[in-house]
């Protein structure tokens, strides 16, 4: 294993903050830093210059990665785990860890002065790397729950209708969107600003059948407002279905309504 | 039991809200970013971020995101694979906002190691060769350069747009080979080995070029660095 001496590493630091570093070279700048504020600050120079490379051009995402990407930051603040860094499937030990260690001890007998605290570090990356595997496969199930939820939207076709629901305050109320998909007779309902229902009670959400009201779901939401409700039975079509109700009725839900709609909205084709 | 008119259940002003004409409540999440996140600078968002706050990060993905998604599309050369890398980056930027370390660099490097390495993964994961946006700074693909729909604070958008100017012009004073052989360690992710196997140069001389090429870039843009942070 090659020794590098400080000038070698310092040398390096321009071609390691683009990527352009060997394996061997990675794994020996990776063990410096750990311990030398002096190649940091090298470092950390040539990445703000590698960061003005990146900002050559400006390209606009399309508005749905917006809303997905602060739909997710929402259903995140909910999540009991911690999302690893990297989302690779299978998180492998890198190849530069062994090498690092190796590198560290070729630095100690070629520099000797420095502090080597770099087997610690290993070995409690290791642990760490074991938890996050346990919390990417958890995180991956919750992924694959909610593309089944999004199939209940975007699986429709020309068959989905979308119902607004909403409160007289239409600013700081409740609202709900409720999707309909008529070619797989489900539905789902997402709602915001809807604070759990009081202790014994629940939501119940109504379809209104010429006239008549036809229980849908009983949920309840979650304390930050929100509720994401899928895979909701319904009416094999629509006909007749004029408007979508919310009450707040005993906990379990009620074969009718008891109280008055605080929430809903007319049918319409999405 | 039967259902009485709506009228009768919602009280006086009855189904006025229930029309299919009420403006449609935004979710907080759509609401635009707010004055106070906007003149943030980058470090505070990213604080932001990392105590919850997702107008924060709604900010924080307004000023970048179209940085981001120009820098991913020129590495993966698909609009669709690259909003997902954008997005995956993002959300990684959320996730790890509290490991965020500003004695490593600025919140802006770090974003785009972050989607740059996603990115490489991505086509490592593929086996795949980028299709390279051409490399040079003067050819603009018809795609890029649209400006975003949300505005971020005035002055960094202003920055930003200067930047941009600043680093165009730093590359133009690079010898072509420099500028290449730094391109192509950046954008794909090669070694200096890679690079020379590509170019079908020495080792050594590729080493050089890069080296001497990144301190040039130092020193040519770092007046501009400490004005923009």
């Amino acid at each position: 294993m090659k020794s590098f001496s400080r000038e070698e590493l310092l040398e390096l630091a321009p071609a390691y903050a683009v990527g352009a570093t060997s394996p061997e070279e990675t794994a020996a700048m990776e063990a410096a830093l750990a311990i030398s504020p002096e190649l940091a600050a090298e470092v950390a120079s040539f990445r703000e210059v590698a960061a003005t490379i990146a900002q050559q051009q400006s390209m606009k995402p399309s508005p749905s990665v917006r809303s997905a990407f602060l739909d997710r930051v929402s259903e995140s603040k909910n999540a009991t785990i911690a999302v690893p860094i990297s989302a690779a499937p299978v998180v492998k030990t890198p190849r530069w860890v062994p090498m690092a260690v190796a590198a560290a001890l070729a630095l100690a007998v070629g520099m000797g002065g420095w502090n080597f605290k770099l087997r610690n570090d290993v070995t409690s990356r290791d642990a760490r790397i074991d938890s996050l595997n346990g919390q990417l496969a958890t995180a991956n199930a919750s992924s694959e729950h909610r593309h089944e939820q999004l199939n209940t939207i975007l699986e429709g076709e020309q068959s989905v209708f979308l119902v607004h629901m909403t409160n007289i305050d239409t600013t700081s109320g409740p609202g709900i969107q409720f999707f309909w998909n008529q070619k797989q007779h489900r539905g789902l309902l997402h709602a915001f600003r809807l604070k759990p229902a009081a202790p014994g009670r629940s939501y119940q959400l109504w379809l209104l059948v010429k006239g008549k009201p036809v229980s849908a779901s009983v949920f309840n939401s979650d304390p930050d407002g929100h509720a994401i409700i899928s895979d909701i039975q319904l009416p094999p079509t629509p006909e007749g279905v004029t408007d979508v109700l919310l009450t707040e009725e005993p906990a379990g839900g009620s074969p009718g309504p008891t109280s008055a709609p605080f929430v809903g909205g007319k049918m319409r084709a999405l | 039991m039967s259902l009485p008119t709506m009228d009768a259940y919602v009280g006086h002003n009855a189904a006025s809200h229930l029309a299919a004409t009420q403006p449609y409540p935004l979710p907080s999440f759509l609401m635009t970013e707010s004055a106070g996140h906007a003149s943030l600078n980058d470090g505070a968002l990213v604080i932001a971020m990392a105590k919850g706050d997702e107008r924060a990060a709604a900010s924080f993905y307004d000023r970048y995101s179209p940085t981001v998604m120009a820098l991913v599309y020129r590495m993966i050369g698909d609009r669709a694979d690259a909003e997902s890398i954008v997005l995956e980056a993002f959300m990684q930027a959320w996730r790890t906002a509290a490991r965020f370390d500003a004695q490593r660099g600025s919140a802006a490097s770090w974003l785009f190691t972050i989607a740059r390495t996603r990115a490489l993964d991505f086509l490592r994961t593929a086996k795949r060769q980028a299709r390279l946006v051409p490399v040079s700074v003067d050819d603009v693909a018809g795609e890029i350069l649209a400006a975003p729909d949300r505005m971020g604070h005035p002055v960094f958008e202003a920055e930003q747009s200067e930047q941009r100017t600043a680093v165009a012009a730093a590359l133009r004073t690079l010898p072509e080979n420099q500028r290449v052989a730094i391109e192509l360690a950046y954008f794909e992710g090669l070694s200096h080995a890679e690079i020379a196997e590509r170019l079908s140069e020495p080792l050594g001389t590729i080493k050089t070029r890069v080296r001497l090429g990144m301190v040039k870039l130092r020193d040519v843009l770092r007046p501009h660095a400490e004005v923009v942070s």
